[in-house]
């Protein structure tokens, strides 16, 4: 065995990883997930593997798990997990140390759970597996762990479907699983990343707690310097299937060494706290003036039965000048995607006016509104669903102004001035949406909203699946465009920091209503609303105007 | 039950049977004679054994008189008697008649307009209650019962004054003269008075269901969308039955149908029998008697002589001339199909055999149009007088063999100028007004012009009968001739059957001179049976091989 | 639930009607009509024709016909053939228990069978099972029924001898063993295309339970393969078979067109042809209204097993 010819990993090491590579299937753009990387996780430390997509974190978590797809193979290194080399275990020593030695938590917690089955047979599940004990014993240790991770309730949460449960409060339970047997190592891979951000910093903190308490050694997977900077004591950065960096989270925060650690740190979106500098006074006529905006949904039937009304945005306000840009910023469910829905007029609005140029869309018909359709337009979170893939480029971004009369060699050439434009070389132009980066679709997107020369851009979370290096390229983009074109934006974001980077001013919802409006510097230091403190409080690794606070090393 | 003491050859007694259709002499002969079957053996003890009787088409309507399709004729033939009934070479035979009526033996008068039947004594319901003149009287009434859903009325509608005179004797007078109704009489089968008098309704009642009748078997059950089953009526007043189980069995698939029968669950195949391309295999299986047999139906070419193309005579003659006819039979329709120039069945006794034969000749065809002054045009189609030889030809569409003889036809056509486009229809737009109402040009069309196997054409030939000309019947292709008019008006009111015959074979003769409609072939059906099975008689005469049930049996 | 089920309730009844005019509307435009089968017997005249139509109701216009059916359907009278006279209900009757021998009895052939090659399929993905599995589905989905049957009948009735050709029983035997003799045939003739289609389903739904996260988390929970097969995959995987079986319902008791009339079956579908062949609109609206019920139904109790099993739903 391969692991006879490596030393016995030191006795304060939970888990070793030496020299491991993993292969691809033929035909994938890398031959290796991994490549020839080593680390260790010290026993009672929090060890964050950083990196963005396709660097081979969740390769790695997954290979330590036992959990790699059939067709990816683990080709060399070694694995020690308490001293045993767990490469090349059958399958079922292997199974037996899962949930037992070591656990894991998972991204979405939405999917992560069975739906058909209770909350407290999935933690009994586990228990049972691995021989813990008889039903009652198990349903006994299910109520300590749900009391342990601070669900309410214990009791009842035993009983209740995971459909109940919100998205922190399944998180929740997925910990209370993974600890059911008193694992050795917790491996959480991205555990907070589909979450608000206030409850991102409530499982930040149990992690870390319950870490502390128990003296667990944890292998956080993130793609987050701030979430690094909340809990790590130390740190891996990976790029493309290697390892570029190691050392404590101090080390790796304050004074990277390796350029890529550089550029990523970088890159991250910061608090700013300061205002962007006004561009020379414009017209002072606001371009775009939202007055009483109401949207309800109903759910059920009008005829039968119990209705349930939800009102997603809720009597709001606003004003933008031109060539500015509002930021609108809020958790899931605060009703910013429907305003920016009704805003391009996706959905009818219910109430209040939506006065474009002076003009109150809310009230015109289809027909009457689509000649203005061309100056609002949207970029979409999703660059790839957004492109039509059996189209060219150059189709997706000649199709709409052809069709509103433009000829087609003059938007042809257009086209071609844009892609250039928003970085792209002119060989696109032929090309089709697959054949380019999630960062290269996010500017096809971008152009094609441009071709129309709009005066008013909706940007719903244009920004939010992309790594952080290409979310700062983008922004810069946005940046410059506006600044060229004059063009007025509505960014729709959850990320505040995102939000700092780019907008005039910020409009903070909760429930649908604007809670709190105000430029940066008002939002972020001294905000006025008691939910826009909490939001900001909770942004991980960032105190605004302060030092960034770095886990101390235990 | 009567005996069979005749020990007469098949050949003596179908002579004497023709004998006694000219003669009106059925009389004569002894009322238990019905239904015996054709050869001499002596019957079994009682009935025994069961035969399965494979139909396409599921029967359903079994109340006798309503109307009902073909297919329903094989369990009334089985399960009810008429008056009288008639057999395969067309002669008449009391049933529950004691004799058959006719002029000679006074059961008709001598204008024809007074009939008098004598009724037998011995017939009895299935539940065991008498039959009587009464249930005759009945009968009649109830057909032209305005609220009944009779079956046909015409010559039913003729018939009033019906008077019992006693339980075995009823009399009535007709409207006018009108001797097809004897015949019509072989399928108007008797139901119960005592059943049926009590209903509300005639039209839902039970008895429908579950009839009741004086026949050789006797209603058991029905297994909707599967069988019926019958059972032997020991009591019956006439020969046989010499089978205990007779099962129609309902197969809608025609291959399906023919499996059946060469698998053996299937005894013998009726209504609408084994299809032609199965015929050369079904000859070569074991234990299987599998004959031709012509039907009443005569498939042809149907002239709308309405169209300026087809009223010289000429024109009509070139076209028959041209028509391959055993190349179409035998190419086509697997050497199934008889060739004949008339529309008279051959089984009927009043078929012409002398007519003239058609021969298939092309350069005769071209030589008449010439001598007709039907010239070709640029376009190579002949014209005359600003007419041009063109028409196109319907029929049902999706019907394979029929398709294929068009484009047989159009080809042939062809070669003498003529020029024949195809457009079918679907069955139900191609049979309704498109065809009643005379608006094809050509039709390729299988007729039957009798009804109930009387020689009277009237429907089919009469200028009356023209209905795209105001006129009552089927005369779809317009046919009008005086003498042929005059001929038929003669023919209904004759009762001799030896004039008749002189009458007809005079229409005939005519028809085939004027040739209104270009005759195919006769229709030939394909029938197939278990060797055992004894007794049988096909009968072009009636709709159904299962006319005469009650003389089957099984060979020991 | 009472207020799903008033809602559900008043849907159907909109639908029905919306089919039932349809239905009628349909029929009555078809050339033809239930009198068409005597335009070539020689002895119908023109009034016999005319005469039946006006017993039968046929001369009023159709809305006057449509309004007359459809009040006496509401007061429970389902109307008498026009081909035997015999009540719509009993006509229907009559044939339902063939049918539903012969489609429940390869519906469960079907679900079970096509059930276990999806699951084994899924579970054991590019494998010879799974290739052979696959293969075998798309020439059970391309291949005629009919031609299925008829192979059938050659080779186990024909040549060997060991299944009878077709019927529900031998004529005169009632008994379970003789009905069972003739099931086997068409019930695996039917079945081979519903074992394709259910394999089919199955395979992807249950790929689809796979690739869930929740499977990953049982993986990392150290459950045995066999338990994350049977109690996270199936079960979840069952879930959208719940509302296909739903759909299967009405089928199982309209009954099967081609295997019937290969296996001369008398069944609902074999009755529908008939009944459309000879315009017999009474039977014909009764089989429309009929299997518009059990679709509706079918959904209904789908949805209510949906719901039953499906917490999301039955506590939502």
């Amino acid at each position: 065995m391969v692991a006879s010819i490596q030393a016995v990993a030191p006795h304060d090491v939970a888990l070793s990883v030496r020299d491991l590579t993993v292969n691809l299937p033929q035909g994938m753009e890398r031959t290796h997930a991994v490549k020839d990387i080593s680390f260790d996780l010290k026993r009672g430390q929090i060890l964050c593997i950083i990196g963005e997509s396709g660097s081979g974190k969740s390769v790695t978590a997954n290979a330590i798990m036992g959990l790699l797809p059939k067709v990816i193979r683990l080709s060399s290194g070694v694995i020690q997990l308490e001293g045993m080399n767990i490469i090349g275990m059958s399958p079922d020593k292997l199974r037996n140390l899962r949930g037992r030695v070591v656990s894991m938590i998972f991204q979405d917690p939405l999917s992560a759970l069975n739906p058909l089955m209770t909350v407290g047979a999935q933690i009994d599940e586990v228990m049972a597996a691995h021989g813990f004990g008889t039903p009652q014993i198990c349903r006994n240790r299910a109520i300590e762990l749900l009391t342990e991770v601070g669900l309410p309730d214990p009791e009842l949460m035993y009983h209740q479907y995971p459909f109940r449960l919100s998205g922190g409060q399944r998180q929740r339970v997925m910990i209370a699983m993974a600890l059911a047997l008193e694992p050795t190592v917790l491996i959480a891979d991205e555990p907070t990343t589909a979450l608000d951000v206030t409850t991102q910093a409530q499982i930040l903190q149990l992690i870390r707690d319950i870490q502390r308490r128990k003296g667990m050694s944890v292998m956080f997977i993130t793609h987050d310097f701030g979430v690094v900077a909340e809990i790590a004591d130390s740190v891996v950065v990976m790029e493309k299937g290697n390892v570029v960096e190691q050392g404590s989270a101090e080390q790796v925060l304050k004074s990277p060494k390796h350029p890529y650690t550089q550029r990523l740190i970088a890159a991250v979106p910061h608090l700013t706290g300061e205002d962007r500098p006004r561009p020379e006074a414009a017209s002072k006529e606001p371009i775009l003036k939202v007055e009483g905006l109401v949207k309800t949904y109903r759910g059920g039937s009008a005829l039968f039965g119990a209705q349930r009304v939800v009102t997603a945005v809720n009597e709001v306000s606003f004003e933008l000048a031109p060539g500015r840009t509002l930021g609108v910023v809020g958790e899931s469910g605060s009703g910013k995607s429907s305003l920016g829905r009704l805003l391009i007029k996706l959905l009818d609005s219910d109430g209040g006016g939506i006065l474009f140029e002076g003009c109150d869309i809310a009230k015109l018909s289809e027909a009457k509104f689509r000649p203005l359709r061309p100056r609002i337009q949207m970029i979409f979170q999703d660059p790839f669903a957004s492109l039509n893939p059996r189209s060219t480029v150059g189709h997706i971004m000649t199709v709409g102004p052809v069709a509103h009369g433009m000829p087609y060699a003059q938007a042809r050439d257009e086209a071609r001035a844009l892609l250039a434009h928003v970085g792209l070389d002119a060989g696109a132009f032929g090309r089709y949406p697959h054949e380019f980066s999630g960062g290269q679709r996010q500017r096809i997107g971008i152009a094609r909203a441009l071709m129309f020369k709009p005066k008013l851009l909706i940007a719903d979370e244009a920004v939010s699946a992309l790594d952080v290096s290409i979310q700062a390229q983008i922004l810069q983009l946005l940046d410059q465009i506006q600044r060229e074109t004059g063009v007025s934006m509505v960014f729709i974001t959850h990320d505040l920091r995102v939000a700092s980077q780019i907008c005039d001013e910020i409009a903070v919802m909760q429930k649908g209503r604007i809670v709190e409006r105000g430029p940066p510097s008002q939002i972020f230091l001294n905000p006025q609303a008691a939910y826009t403190r909490q939001l900001v409080a909770a942004i991980p690794g960032e105190r605004p105007g302060n030092a960034r606070p770095v886990a101390a090393n235990a | 039950m009567t005996k069979n003491s005749s020990t007469t050859s098949n050949y003596s007694r179908r002579e004497a049977l023709r004998l006694m259709a000219i003669g009106g002499a059925a009389g004569l002969i002894a009322p238990n004679l019905l239904g015996k079957p054709a050869f001499a053996k002596t019957p079994p003890a009682g009935p025994a054994g069961r035969v399965i009787v494979g139909l396409s088409q599921e029967p359903t309507v079994f109340n006798p008189l309503m109307a009902h399709i073909e297919v329903d004729d094989a369990v009334h033939f089985s399960v009810f008697d008429a008056l009288v009934r008639m057999d395969p070479q067309g002669g008449l035979h009391p049933n529950l008649a004691a004799e058959v009526p006719s002029q000679k033996n006074g059961g008709i008068s001598e204008d024809g307009l007074n009939w008098r039947i004598r009724l037998r004594d011995n017939a009895r319901w299935h539940d065991g209650e008498p039959f009587t003149a009464e249930d005759v009287k009945f009968t009649l009434e109830l057909i032209t019962n305005p609220k009944f859903r009779a079956w046909r009325t015409s010559g039913h509608s003729l018939v009033q004054d019906i008077t019992v005179v006693s339980p075995t004797e009823i009399t009535w007078r007709m409207k006018e003269a009108f001797a097809p109704y004897l015949s019509f009489l072989a399928e108007t089968f008797i139901v119960p008075k005592h059943i049926l008098e009590k209903e509300a309704d005639p039209n839902t009642a039970a008895f429908n269901q579950a009839p009741v009748g004086t026949g050789a078997f006797k209603w058991s059950q029905r297994v909707a969308g599967d069988h019926i089953e019958l059972v032997a009526n020991p009591e019956y007043a006439g020969e046989g039955p010499y089978v205990e189980q007779l099962i129609f069995k309902y197969i809608p698939d025609m291959t399906v149908l023919y499996t059946q029968f060469k698998s053996g669950d299937v005894d013998l195949v009726d209504q609408s029998y084994i299809t032609a391309d199965h015929y050369t295999e079904a000859r070569e299986l074991a234990d299987r008697v599998v004959t031709l047999e012509t039907g009443s139906s005569l498939e042809s070419i149907y002239l709308n002589l309405g169209r300026p193309q087809f009223k010289e005579l000429a024109v009509r003659q070139a076209l028959y001339a041209a028509l391959d006819r055993k190349a179409i039979v035998d190419t086509i329709y697997y050497g199934v199909g008889t060739l004949t120039e008339t529309f008279m069945p051959k089984e009927s006794y009043y078929y012409d055999p002398n007519l003239p034969v058609q021969e298939f000749n092309l350069d005769r065809a071209r030589q008449i149009l010439d001598e007709a002054g039907w010239v070709p045009g640029p376009d190579g189609i002949r014209a005359k007088d600003g007419v041009r030889l063109s028409f196109s030809n319907s029929t049902t569409s999706g019907n394979n063999l029929r398709e294929q003889t068009q484009q047989f036809l159009q080809q042939t056509f062809a070669e003498i100028g003529v020029e024949m486009t195809i457009s079918n229809l679907p069955a139900a737009v191609m049979w309704g007004e498109f065809w009643l109402k005379s608006q094809f040009d050509t039709a390729m069309v299988g007729v039957t012009y009798l009804i109930a196997a009387d020689p009277d054409a009237t429907n089919r030939l009469h200028t009356k009968a023209i209905a795209a000309q105001g006129g009552h019947g089927s005369n779809t292709g317009q046919y009008s001739n005086p003498e042929v008019d005059a001929l038929l008006e003669k023919g209904a009111r004759s009762f001799d059957p030896e004039e008749r015959r002189g009458i007809y074979n005079r229409v005939q003769e005519v028809v085939r001179h004027d040739l209104p409609f270009l005759p195919l072939f006769a229709y030939t059906i394909v029938l197939g049976r278990k060797k055992g099975l004894d007794g049988f008689e096909p009968n072009a005469n009636t709709r159904t091989a299962s006319w005469d049930a009650a003389a089957w049996q099984w060979k020991a | 639930m009472r207020g799903f089920l008033l809602n559900r309730l008043s849907q159907s009844l909109v639908l029905l009607v919306i089919v039932s005019i349809i239905g009628f509307g349909i029929l009555n435009l078809l050339p033809g009509g239930p009198l068409a089968q005597f335009g070539l017997d020689p002895g119908m005249t023109q009034q016999d024709i005319e005469r039946l139509k006006g017993l039968l109701g046929l001369d009023r216009p159709i809305w006057i016909q449509y309004l007359d059916w459809a009040w006496r359907l509401v007061r429970g009278d389902w109307g008498h053939s026009f081909r035997d006279g015999a009540p719509v209900l009993e006509v229907i009757g009559s044939h339902l228990f063939a049918t539903l021998l012969l489609m429940g009895s390869s519906t469960a052939i079907a679900i079970s069978i096509g059930a276990w090659i999806g699951i084994r399929g899924a579970t054991r993905r590019y494998s010879l099972f799974d290739y052979l599995a696959t293969v075998g589905a798309m020439v059970a989905l391309s291949v005629p029924t009919f031609w299925f049957g008829l192979v059938g009948i050659y080779v186990f009735s024909l040549k060997l001898g060991w299944l009878p050709a077709g019927n529900m029983s031998e004529i005169g035997d009632a008994s379970i063993l003789g009905y069972l003799h003739h099931l086997i045939l068409p019930s695996i003739v039917l079945s081979l295309v519903h074992v394709a289609i259910w394999s089919r389903y199955m395979r992807t739904a249950t790929l689809d339970a796979i690739s869930q996260d929740f499977v990953k988390t049982a993986r990392a929970k150290g459950l045995s393969e066999r338990r994350i097969l049977m109690k996270h995959v199936v079960g979840n995987a069952l879930l959208p078979m719940i509302t296909l079986a739903g759909m299967q319902l009405p089928s199982v008791l309209t009954g099967a067109l081609v295997t019937e009339t290969v296996f001369t079956w008398p069944g609902m579908g074999r009755l529908f042809l008939d009944s459309l062949g000879y315009s017999d609109y009474p039977v014909v609206m009764g089989l429309l209204m009929f299997s518009a019920i059990l679709v509706l139904l079918g959904n209904l109790i789908a949805d209510i097993v949906v719901a039953i099993v499906d917490p999301r739903i039955r506590l939502a």
